[in-house]
């Protein structure tokens, strides 16, 4: 998990930081140009859209890592410690492979993009490398679910 | 039909059993819609619905909107709001709660989450009430209820998917839930009133402060007053888009943040991460919601009940009450978001039907969502107030909250019956 934690998560928060920095002063200097001086920064509308689907897809490992994906622990003070732990094992473990098979069809259509040599439309970006992003985060998100439900498997609950 | 209730129910089953939601309604979602068309369709939905989803111009204002408040969070302005409110109303029987109230509607208008709200407002305000001896059920219930506030007053991240959901126009969804709001403040108040009223010595009153001590605790709060004059305002009158008025938003709350000198380097840091993982987590939700919606629909659920519905020849009115009495007992076990994302899909078409306004409806649905944040088992603020404060005990904050319980079904059924509430200020912007 450290290892993870320094190799990927690290450079992940750090993405994900800096571009909702970027987006938050984007959407200003997009909006002050437009009005003040009748100057839109052209192609924000298509920067806007790539970074939030980074942030988004960067943030995916990161929260699995936080235990802040959203659960119903209606059972939360009814379960045992040892009912608690097979509820993690389970849980996480089911996370992970749906996080894996979303990873899986994102790299589809990343080879698919980069076959048909998409480009964004304003300002060119190879579309293929966002979506073999979304993939690769994809799949540091399964593998900190892995981690946590292996983690739940090992020790004590908690 | 069938087959839709019984992945709502296996959904229910499976999240119980500790997979996070949003992954739960992706795979139930996946997997029903692979039994009406077949394996290849349903993958490639998936596929298609995470990469378009996350790349979505409308949604971009649901991490602008979180950063907003994660800035003002970290302000420092609560007790700012709170001592701004209590120099009006301390002085009065049960002041100090109501003061918490409306602390709380302040800090909702620049905020878009409930339970931030509550969170926030809470290590302000208990301790403050502690102090002056009152009861920890009517201390804890103030926060809890009036931290629900936060997704009614705009911004309001619940609007924003309802508006994406449904095509509705989220300015207007914003402007419509400013009266409401006004109206939720009025009526904790009066709950306030009535649990003093009830239990004189769980609320003493506290000191009287001066006019010019007034103006001068006013005058503290000016930046909460501006920011949401700014994003509001400006949306309501057209000038920006609700992208632009979230990054205008995000950008002046990053500015009183410089200001006040309570934005060193690590705190920022932490108020973008948090903002990151926020994020990533409603879009699961949302992604997970879609996967599911998609396969209620193929299953024709909405369908079969509109058409069930258009048949029992009763009053409109009356399926809207039903509808918000489904809402109740979805909200025992189901977050905001979730609840929002799994029921629009089946309930719109039919209130759509039936001739009511999209924006008014969303104002209801917003409101219910509220309630059960409040509501037991799993009423989300309280657990947060009894999180914080471990001593005061879940049980006790939901008995402090059941007079606002109260104000709110008075509430729902005000505005069920006078859309006018929610409709006159919308109809106003172009």
């Amino acid at each position: 998990m450290t290892t993870l934690d320094r190799w990927l998560l690290r450079p992940l928060a750090w993405l994900g930081a800096a571009l909702v920095l970027a987006m938050m002063a984007l959407t200003f200097v997009d909006v002050v140009g437009r009005y003040l001086f009748n100057a839109p920064v052209s192609g924000s509308a298509e920067a806007t859209e790539l970074m939030l689907a980074v942030i988004v897809f960067a943030g995916l490992p990161l929260a699995a890592a936080a235990r802040e994906h959203i659960q119903i622990d209606l059972l939360e003070h009814v379960l045992s410690d040892r009912a608690k732990r097979w509820q993690a094992i389970f849980g996480f473990s089911v996370a992970a492979i749906v996080t894996a098979f979303v990873a899986w069809r994102l790299a589809l259509r990343a080879a698919e993009l980069g076959r048909l040599g998409d480009l964004s439309s304003h300002l060119g970006f190879p579309l293929a490398w966002l979506a073999w992003f979304l993939a690769a985060a994809s799949v540091v998100a399964g593998l900190v679910f892995a981690g946590l439900a292996w983690r739940a498997a090992r020790g004590p609950a908690r | 039909m069938l087959a839709a209730l019984a992945g709502f129910a296996l959904l229910i089953g499976v999240s119980t059993a500790g997979v996070p939601i949003a992954f739960s309604m992706l795979a139930i979602g996946f997997a029903g819609f692979a039994l009406f068309r077949d394996v290849n369709a349903a993958s490639y939905m998936v596929g298609q619905i995470a990469y378009e989803t996350a790349q979505n111009y409308g949604l971009s204002v649901l991490p602008m909107f979180v950063l907003m408040g994660n800035f003002i969070n970290h302000a420092r302005l609560s007790s700012e709001l709170y001592d701004a409110a209590n120099a009006f109303l301390g002085h009065r029987r049960g002041g100090l709660a109501m003061a918490t109230i409306v602390a709380c509607g302040g800090f909702a208008a620049v905020s878009g989450s409930s339970v931030a709200t509550a969170a926030t407002m809470g290590k302000v305000a208990i301790p403050e009430m502690r102090r002056f001896g009152y009861s920890d059920r009517l201390a804890a219930g103030a926060v809890a209820a009036g931290g629900t506030l936060g997704i009614l007053i705009p911004p309001s991240v619940v609007m924003v998917i309802y508006g994406i959901l449904t095509s509705t126009d989220i300015g207007k969804l914003f402007a419509a839930g400013i009266l409401p709001g006004l109206l939720g403040i009025l009526l904790y108040v009066a709950a306030v009133r009535y649990a003093v009223w009830r239990q004189p010595d769980a609320g003493p009153p506290g000191a009287r402060t001066t006019w010019p001590a007034r103006w001068a605790a006013l005058r503290n709060v000016w930046a909460v007053a501006g920011l949401f004059l700014l994003v509001i305002g400006g949306l309501y009158l057209g000038i920006f888009t609700p992208t632009e008025a979230a990054g205008i938003g995000a950008t002046g709350a990053f500015a009183v943040a410089l200001t006040r000198r309570t934005l060193a380097f690590p705190v920022l840091m932490r108020v973008l991460g948090e903002t990151v993982r926020t994020t990533a987590v409603m879009f699961a939700v949302l992604i997970g919601g879609l996967v599911f919606s998609n396969f209620v629909n193929i299953a024709g659920m909405p369908a079969a009940i509109s058409a069930w519905v258009g048949s029992l020849q009763i009053a409109p009115v009356a399926v809207i009450f039903a509808i918000i009495a489904i809402y109740f007992v979805l909200g025992c076990v189901l977050e905001s978001m979730t609840m929002i994302l799994l029921t629009i899909p089946v309930f719109f078409p039919i209130v759509q039907a039936l001739g009511f306004d999209p924006v008014w409806f969303g104002i209801i649905v917003v409101v219910v969502t509220e309630i059960s944040l409040i509501t037991p088992p799993v009423g989300l603020n309280v657990f947060v107030i009894s999180g914080i404060f471990r001593e005061i005990g879940t049980a006790n904050v939901f008995r402090g909250v059941a007079p606002f319980v109260a104000a709110d079904v008075i509430r729902i059924a005000v505005l069920v019956l006078v859309p006018w509430i929610s409709l006159v200020l919308p109809s106003f912007m172009r």
